[in-house]
């Protein structure tokens, strides 16, 4: 297991009620499982997460499942909330 | 110009920025501004924050446009911060040879700089409520 922080932006920064937190994950999948289940029954940190793009230290990992995006010791996982530029 | 603006963004400043180019032949532009309404709710003002990379992703937006039309010249800049009724959101301007490429290319990369470039809008609304837009679907 690596230990990796999770950062949030805008809506997920909001619906977590925090900008960051660390976690025990050895994959993506489970850094997401980690702080959901921290929030479990909280529908608005859950919906907001669903429509979320990760970045793994900076890089998408694109349409890989998130079970097999493996993290560093010290990786960064950020939540980027569904974009609404424009 | 490229990039993302804490300042107002001025059309004539990128008008400049993509005139005096010999080879073109027109110049498209997109310009975006805030809204007194979404989905039949009275919005106040909004806010708009971008990822620190946000720029890093654009720059990719307008390559990608570079490389499928025949751009003279292009400028994309968006906004951040509180923003009123009426103020400029984000501005998309490109010379092209002709008209057809400047409007082709000038969609393309408002389309693109939606779907892909962080930047996220939090949008108040005249009941008091507020929400970040598309962000809980």
């Amino acid at each position: 297991m690596a230990t990796v922080t999770v950062r949030y932006w805008a809506a997920a920064k909001e619906a977590a009620d925090m900008g960051e937190e660390t976690v025990s994950a050895r994959t993506l999948g489970d850094a997401l499982d980690a702080v959901r289940g921290r929030r479990a029954g909280d529908g608005r940190f859950h919906a907001v997460l669903a429509r979320s793009s990760f970045l793994v230290d900076g890089v998408s990992p694109g349409r890989r499942e998130a079970g097999t995006v493996l993290l560093a010791q010290g990786a960064t996982v950020e939540i980027l909330p569904a974009f609404a530029g424009g | 110009m490229l990039g993302v603006s804490e300042e107002p963004l001025s059309v004539s400043d990128l008008y400049s920025s993509v005139a005096d180019v010999p080879s073109a032949g027109g110049i498209a532009f997109f310009v975006g501004v805030v809204r007194d309404e979404d989905e039949g709710r009275a919005v106040t003002d909004l806010g708009y924050s971008a990822h620190p990379n946000a720029e890093t992703y654009l720059r990719e937006v307008v390559e990608k446009a570079i490389v499928q039309h025949s751009i003279c010249a292009v400028s994309a800049v968006h906004r951040t911060g509180d923003l009123k009724i009426g103020e400029i959101a984000v501005i998309v301007a490109v010379a092209c040879p002709g008209r057809v490429a400047a409007f082709d290319a000038c969609r393309e990369i408002i389309d693109q700089l939606k779907e892909t470039v962080p930047i996220w809008k939090h949008q108040r609304f005249a009941d008091g409520d507020a929400e970040w837009v598309g962000a809980e679907g």
